[in-house]
């Protein structure tokens, strides 16, 4: 299976819990949009704490959990988004 | 034609450019919701805010609720502002007179006002649940929490 590289953001407790900002991570392609989930707490076990309570977008777009595949390409921009409290 | 401002500012914001942004002369009504920052909870003090946002997809989110707002209601302009960075609060001020700011202004014109009150109170519902914004609290004691929305479908409270 295709591997990307893809680039992935981190905010606010995401931020503290990963230490940085932004990181660069390889992920298979054509994962389902659960999947996708999983991956990115097995490729960031500090993520560990809000495994169940953070969202993804993938380029600017949030990303459902379900068994809907998900394309990725390479240099696509995926993003940690933790419990919001705008407004 | 109506028009969109969104802006994510990490300076104090200004009510009144909101009113005038949106003020036109076929718009019989203005409706507003502004969102102050409160220097308390639980009890315990809150010396400082920090807003943090992921503003390009802060932004795309806005826009959708701009659109969205415009296939349920007749209005005229929309201007939302939301605020980041950190405030802070004066401790010694803080005894008499409370410094607070607002962290959120939207301002809704359309010719009949049930239609601009219903647009905003849809804006900063939906801005609750779906605006990558987050603040953090900042207690006297040195403790701290990332605060969570419970308009967030995947925040931990609910």
């Amino acid at each position: 299976m295709d591997v990307i590289n893809v680039t992935i953001l981190f905010f606010a407790k995401g931020r503290e819990l990963r230490g940085q900002r932004e990181d660069q991570t390889a992920i298979i392609s054509q994962p389902s949009g659960a999947d996708l989930y999983k991956l990115v707490v097995d490729k960031f076990p500090c993520l560990e704490p809000i495994r169940d309570h953070f969202a993804l977008a993938l380029n600017e777009e949030y990303i459902e959990k379900s068994d809907q595949i998900i394309t990725l390409s390479e240099g696509d921009q995926l993003a940690v988004i933790p419990p919001i409290s705008g407004g | 034609m109506g028009m969109n401002r969104i802006e994510i500012l990490s300076c104090p914001l200004n009510v009144d450019k909101a009113v005038e942004f949106v003020t036109s002369p076929t718009s019989g009504a203005i409706s507003m919701f502004i969102g102050m920052t409160r220097n308390n909870f639980d009890g315990k003090k809150v010396i400082k805010l920090q807003y943090e946002a992921y503003t390009s997809m802060a932004e795309k989110e806005l826009n959708k609720i701009c659109q969205h707002i415009r296939e349920k209601w007749t209005v005229e302009h929309i201007c939302i502002y939301h605020r980041i960075g950190q405030v802070i609060y004066d401790i010694v001020n803080i005894l008499e007179v409370p410094v607070t700011e607002a962290s959120v202004v939207i301002a809704v014109s359309s010719p009949h006002r049930q239609e601009s009150l219903e647009a905003v109170h849809y804006a900063i519902d939906s801005l609750k649940a779906s605006v990558p914004i987050w603040k953090k609290e900042i207690y006297d004691e040195g403790d701290s929490i990332w605060k969570e929305n419970k308009e967030c479908h995947w925040t931990v409270t609910t």
